[in-house]
C-alpha cells in the first residue's frame, strides 16, 4: 500500500522517467546530476560565431570551479562543468540544453549567454523544471517575469544601468539635454525605456533619439543628426561595433562635445583600443566589477587569488578582460548558492538562488552585494560610474543602489516580461 | 588531306536524335550549299561542326579532328560560324565589332576598305553601337566580321534571310570574292536555292537528319 | 553641416558603388550573381590590415591587396564557378555563392577572430568631410582607370564582347573561360577597394560587409544590373540618400532609413524597368 501511495505521489509530482528522485527528508525532489562526490552543470556560450568575444566568460567560470575543486569542492563535491557552443543561435542553444539535460544529465544549466539564446532555453528549462542559473544577459524580463521561476539573471539589468545614468546626470548635470543613440531591438528598447522612466521627475530631458538596425553598415547619419539637436549628453545604447563608429564620429565633430555615456555592453577594451584611447577620454560608463589592472587592485588579495587562478587554470585567457571577471564572479555566486541548498535537489537549488541575503563576492566592487528574495528577482542592482582617463576606467562617485534609489523594477507591458 | 570531311555525324537535343549519320565533304576552296525542309537538321549540322552542339562521328578539317573541342578552339582552328540569330555585339560599335576576331591589326585598315567596297552601309555607321542598326544591317555586319576573319571554313546559316534583294546580290558578290581570292571553304544553308546555287560547287539536300542527295559537282 | 554630410554620403556611396560594380562585373561575365562578393571584399580588407599591421606602409599595402584580391577572384571563377555554371537551372550557382559566403566569413573569423579592429584611413590627417571626399575621389580615379582600360585596349574590347554575347564571342575564337576568370578577378579587385574605403569608418570585423552588400545590391538594381556606370551612379545615390535622409528627415527614423533607397529603386523600376542605365532586352518582333 505504501508503495502504491509512493508511486502515486511520484506520478503526481510530475517526475520524468530517468530522473533521480530523492527519498527521505527531500522526498519527491529531483536530484539528477548530483552524487555524493560530484555535481554536474552545463553552460552554453557562443564559442564561435559573431559573439565569440563573449566566450571568455566561460574561461572565468572554469577558473573558479577549478579553484574550488582544488580546495576540496563544495561540501565535498567536485564541480563538473560542461561547456557547449551555440554560436549565438537560439535553436542551437535549445539543442545543446536538451543534450545537457537528457544525455549528460546535468544538475542545472549554468549559464546561458545572450538574450535570444537565454529566452529560447528558458522555455525548455521551464518545461523540464531545470534551473537556469545566473544567465549572462542584462534583459529585465528575467527578473520581472514571475511565471518563469526556474530562470534567474545575475548582472545588473539594463534598467538598473539606465537608472544609474539617470542618477548620475541628476546629480552632476541636472539640466542635461540628452540625445540617445540606440539599437532597435529588445536590448536598446529595454535600456532606453528604463532611462526614460528613471528621469521622470527630474529636469533631465531627452531632446532627440535615433535608432539603428543591426544590419545597418554605419551609424554616421544618426550621430550627425543627434549632433544637430544641440544636446550636451549623448547616451550610447549600442553594441561594440556601432559604439566604435559612434565614438569615432563624435570625436570627428569638433563643434559638438557632449558627455558620451557608453553602455556597459559596448565598453569592451578591444573596442576602445580600436577607436584609440586618445579619442575616448572623458567617456563614462557604469560597472559593477573590479578591474584587475587598476592601481587599487594591486593590494587586493581577492584580485590576487583571481589572477593566480586564471593564470593557472586558463592560461590562454586574458585576466584583465571584464568577461573573465564576470565568469569568475558568477561562478562564485553559484557556489554560494550550492552551499545554501537545503537538499541536493533542483527544487532546493531554485529556492536557494532566490534567497540570497547580501552575499559578498570577491570581485564585485566594494559596496555591491548579491540579494534576492520574495519580490526581488534581481541579484545585483547596484553599479558605480567610471570615467575613461588615460588608458583605464577611473571610478567616479559612489556605488548607487538602484533598488534603494528608485524602488523595485516594475514589469513594462511592452517588454513582454 | 585538305578540306572538310564529315563521316557518320550523329547529334541529339536531349532525348531527340536530330542527325542520324551525316556524311559530307567540302574540298579545297569549295562552296557547298545545304538545302532541305525546315527541321531537317541543317542548322544542327552547322552547330555540330562549330562545337555549339555535342556530336559523335568523325569530322576533320585539313586532317585535324574537330569533334569534342570547345567552340572557341574550333574557331581558332579556322572555322567561323555565322548563326541565324546573332553574330554581332550589340553594345559595341560597328568598328569594334569588326575588330573582334578580325585577322591581325596590320591588315585591318586595308581589310576595312575592302569590306566597305561591298558593304558601304557599314562605313556609314562605323561609330554607332551595333544594336542600333537595322536587322539587315546587323546581318551584313555579322557576315562582314566573318569575312574579315579570313577563316579556313566559313559556315553561314541562312545569310540571305530578311535581306532586301539588292543586298542579296552584293552579299553573294562579297562571299564569292573571298572564296576566289582566299580559297575559303564554305558551307551555306540557304532556302533561296537559286541564288545560292549560282556560286556553289556542291549542293547537299538534308532530310530528316541525313543527306538525301548530293548534286553533281560543278566547276567554275 | 549639410556639405559635410553630403561629403560623408559621397564617401560611403563610393564604397557602395565599388561593391555594386563588383557585383555587376561578376554578373556580366558569367551570368551569376555573386552573393559572396562582400565577403571576398572583407577577406581582402583583412589581408590589407594584416599587411599594414606587419609594417608595410599603407600605400604599398594597397596595390598588394588589390593584386591578391584579383588572384583570389580568378581562382574562385576557375575552381568554383566554372563547375557550377553549366548546372541546370539558376539554383546551383546561387547555392554555390552562398556557400562561399559562409565559408569565407567563417575563415575570416577563424583567422582574425571577431574582435573589432581599426583600419587606417588613406588620408588620416584630413578633416572628416574632406577625407570622405578624397576617398570618393580616389575611388573615382581607380574606377576611371579601369574604365579606360576596358574602353581603349584590345583586352578591354575582348572583355566587353564576352560580356555582351558570350556565344558569339566563342564563335569568334575568344577563350571565354579565361576572360570570365579575368572578369571575376577584376570584380574581386574592385570589391577589395570597397572594403578598404569603408573599413576606416565602419571598423573591421567579420560582419562589416553584410549591410554593405545589401546596399550594393540595391545600388546595382537601381542602376540596371547589367550596367557598370549604372552601378556606380546607384551606389553614390544610395550613399547620399542614406546619409542625408537619416540626418535630415525627422520622420524617417532609422527604421525607415533603408526604405528610402528602396522606395527610390521601386519608383525608378516602375518608370524604367531596366534601371537607370541598363540595356533594354531586345525583343524580336
Amino acid at each position: 500500500m505504501k508503495r502504491l501511495i509512493m508511486a502515486l505521489v511520484l506520478l503526481l509530482s510530475g517526475c520524468r522517467p530517468g530522473e533521480e528522485v530523492l527519498a527521505g527528508a527531500c522526498a519527491g525532489q529531483i536530484g539528477t546530476g548530483v552524487t555524493a562526490t560530484s555535481v554536474k552543470v552545463g553552460g552554453i556560450y557562443p564559442l564561435s560565431g559573431p559573439a565569440s568575444a563573449y566566450a571568455a566568460v566561460a574561461q572565468g567560470v572554469r577558473a573558479y570551479f577549478a579553484h574550488v575543486n582544488d580546495s576540496g569542492g563544495v561540501a565535498g563535491r567536485r564541480i563538473e562543468f560542461l561547456v557547449r557552443d551555440d554560436a549565438y543561435q537560439p535553436a542551437r542553444a535549445v539543442e545543446e540544453a536538451r543534450r545537457l539535460v537528457l544525455h549528460d544529465r546535468v544538475f542545472a544549466l549554468f549559464q546561458t549567454l545572450g538574450t535570444p539564446s537565454t529566452a529560447a532555453v528558458r522555455e525548455y528549462a521551464h518545461a523540464h523544471r531545470v534551473p537556469q542559473v545566473f544567465v549572462a544577459t542584462g534583459a529585465t524580463r528575467w527578473g520581472t517575469d514571475a511565471t518563469r521561476p526556474w530562470t534567474i539573471g545575475f548582472q545588473p539589468s539594463y534598467v538598473a544601468e539606465a537608472r544609474v545614468y539617470a542618477h548620475f546626470l541628476a546629480q552632476t548635470r541636472p539640466e542635461a539635454r540628452v540625445a540617445v543613440l540606440y539599437q532597435n531591438d529588445d536590448f536598446g528598447h529595454d535600456l532606453l525605456d528604463g532611462f526614460r522612466r528613471a528621469i521622470d521627475g527630474t529636469s533631465v530631458r531627452i531632446v532627440a533619439t535615433r535608432s539603428y538596425e543591426v544590419t545597418d553598415p554605419s551609424v554616421q547619419g544618426q550621430v550627425a543628426n543627434l549632433a544637430a539637436s544641440g544636446a550636451d549628453v549623448l547616451l550610447d545604447v549600442s553594441t561594440p561595433k556601432f559604439a566604435a563608429q559612434a565614438l569615432a564620429v563624435d570625436a570627428a565633430m569638433p563643434g559638438w562635445n557632449p558627455l558620451h555615456i557608453l553602455n556597459g555592453v559596448a565598453a569592451a577594451p578591444s573596442m576602445l583600443k580600436a577607436v584609440g584611447h586618445a579619442r575616448v577620454q572623458g567617456v563614462v560608463t557604469a560597472g559593477f566589477q573590479k578591474d584587475p589592472g587598476a592601481p587599487e587592485s594591486a593590494d587586493d588579495p581577492a584580485v590576487g587569488t583571481y589572477l593566480a587562478a586564471v593564470r593557472r587554470y586558463v592560461p590562454e585567457a586574458d585576466p584583465a578582460g571584464q568577461q573573465v571577471v564576470y565568469g569568475w564572479t558568477a561562478a562564485q555566486a553559484f557556489v554560494k548558492v550550492l552551499e545554501g541548498m537545503r537538499c541536493p535537489s533542483r527544487e532546493a537549488l531554485r529556492a536557494a538562488m532566490r534567497d540570497l541575503r547580501k552575499v559578498e563576492l570577491d570581485m564585485l566592487l566594494p559596496g555591491i552585494t548579491v540579494s534576492t528574495g520574495p519580490g526581488d528577482a534581481f541579484p545585483i542592482e547596484s553599479l558605480q560610474m567610471a570615467r575613461f582617463e588615460g588608458s583605464r576606467w577611473v571610478p567616479v562617485g559612489g556605488v548607487v543602489d538602484t533598488r534603494a534609489e528608485f524602488g523595485p523594477v516594475r514589469a513594462d507591458p511592452d517588454q513582454g516580461g | 588531306m585538305s578540306g572538310l570531311r564529315v563521316s557518320g555525324l550523329r547529334a541529339e537535343y536531349g532525348a531527340a536524335r536530330v542527325l542520324h549519320g551525316v556524311d559530307l565533304e567540302v574540298g579545297e576552296a569549295e562552296i557547298a550549299v545545304l538545302t532541305g525542309p525546315n527541321g531537317a537538321g541543317k542548322t544542327t549540322l552547322l552547330r555540330a561542326l562549330s562545337g555549339l552542339v555535342r556530336a559523335r562521328g568523325t569530322v576533320t578539317l585539313d586532317g585535324v579532328r574537330l569533334l569534342g573541342r570547345r567552340p572557341e578552339e574550333i574557331a581558332r582552328l579556322g572555322v567561323w560560324h555565322v548563326t541565324q540569330e546573332g553574330g554581332t555585339f550589340a553594345p559595341l560599335t560597328v568598328r569594334e565589332n569588326l575588330r573582334v576576331g578580325a585577322r591581325s591589326g596590320r591588315h585591318f585598315a586595308a581589310d576595312l576598305e575592302w569590306l566597305f567596297g561591298y558593304f558601304p552601309v557599314l562605313q556609314a555607321h562605323l561609330s554607332q553601337p551595333a544594336g542600333t542598326l537595322s536587322g539587315g544591317e546587323q546581318r551584313l555586319l555579322a557576315i562582314g566580321r566573318a569575312l574579315l576573319a579570313r577563316p579556313r571554313l566559313l559556315l553561314l546559316d541562312e545569310p540571305l534571310r530578311g535581306l532586301a534583294p539588292r543586298a542579296e546580290g552584293v552579299l553573294f558578290q562579297a562571299i564569292h570574292a573571298i572564296n576566289r581570292h582566299e580559297g575559303t571553304m564554305m558551307i551555306i544553308v540557304e532556302h533561296h536555292v537559286a541564288t545560292a546555287l549560282r556560286i556553289a560547287h556542291r549542293s547537299y539536300v538534308v532530310e530528316s537528319g541525313k543527306i538525301a542527295d548530293l548534286r553533281t559537282r560543278w566547276r567554275w | 553641416m549639410f556639405f559635410q554630410q553630403l561629403a560623408e554620403g559621397l564617401g560611403a556611396g563610393a564604397g557602395y558603388a565599388a561593391l555594386a560594380l563588383a557585383l555587376v562585373l561578376a554578373y556580366r561575365f558569367t551570368g551569376i550573381v555573386n552573393f559572396a562578393q562582400g565577403e571576398l571584399a572583407l577577406l581582402a580588407t583583412y589581408v590589407a590590415w594584416q599587411l599594414v599591421d606587419s609594417g608595410l606602409p599603407y600605400w604599398a599595402a594597397l596595390p598588394v591587396t588589390v593584386a591578391v584580391a584579383f588572384t583570389a577572384g580568378m581562382l574562385t571563377e576557375r575552381v568554383l564557378i566554372r563547375r557550377v555554371e553549366s548546372a541546370p537551372g539558376p539554383i546551383s550557382p546561387v547555392v554555390a555563392t552562398i556557400g562561399l559566403y559562409v565559408l569565407v566569413n567563417a575563415l575570416a573569423a577563424l583567422v582574425w577572430s571577431s574582435a573589432l579592429r581599426a583600419f587606417p584611413s588613406p588620408f588620416p590627417d584630413a578633416p572628416a568631410g574632406l577625407a570622405a571626399l578624397a576617398a570618393a575621389g580616389l575611388a573615382g580615379l581607380v574606377l576611371g582607370a579601369l574604365a579606360l582600360v576596358v574602353r581603349h585596349t584590345g583586352l578591354g574590347l575582348v572583355m566587353r564582347a564576352v560580356a555582351a554575347d558570350p556565344r558569339t564571342a566563342r564563335l569568334s575564337g575568344i577563350r571565354v573561360g579565361q576572360v570570365a576568370a579575368l572578369g571575376w578577378g577584376a570584380a574581386s579587385a574592385v570589391g577589395a577597394l570597397s572594403g578598404v574605403l569603408l573599413a576606416p569608418s565602419l571598423f573591421l570585423e567579420p560582419a562589416m560587409m553584410t549591410g554593405v552588400l545589401v546596399y550594393a545590391f540595391a545600388a546595382a538594381v537601381l542602376g540596371g544590373f547589367d550596367s557598370a556606370p549604372g552601378a556606380v551612379a546607384g551606389g553614390l545615390i544610395v550613399g547620399v540618400t542614406e546619409t542625408l535622409c537619416g540626418t535630415y528627415l525627422a520622420f524617417v527614423g532609422a527604421d525607415l532609413k533603408i526604405a528610402v533607397p528602396l522606395v527610390l529603386i521601386v519608383a525608378v523600376l516602375l518608370l524604367r524597368p531596366r534601371g537607370l542605365f541598363g540595356t533594354a532586352p531586345v525583343e524580336r518582333a
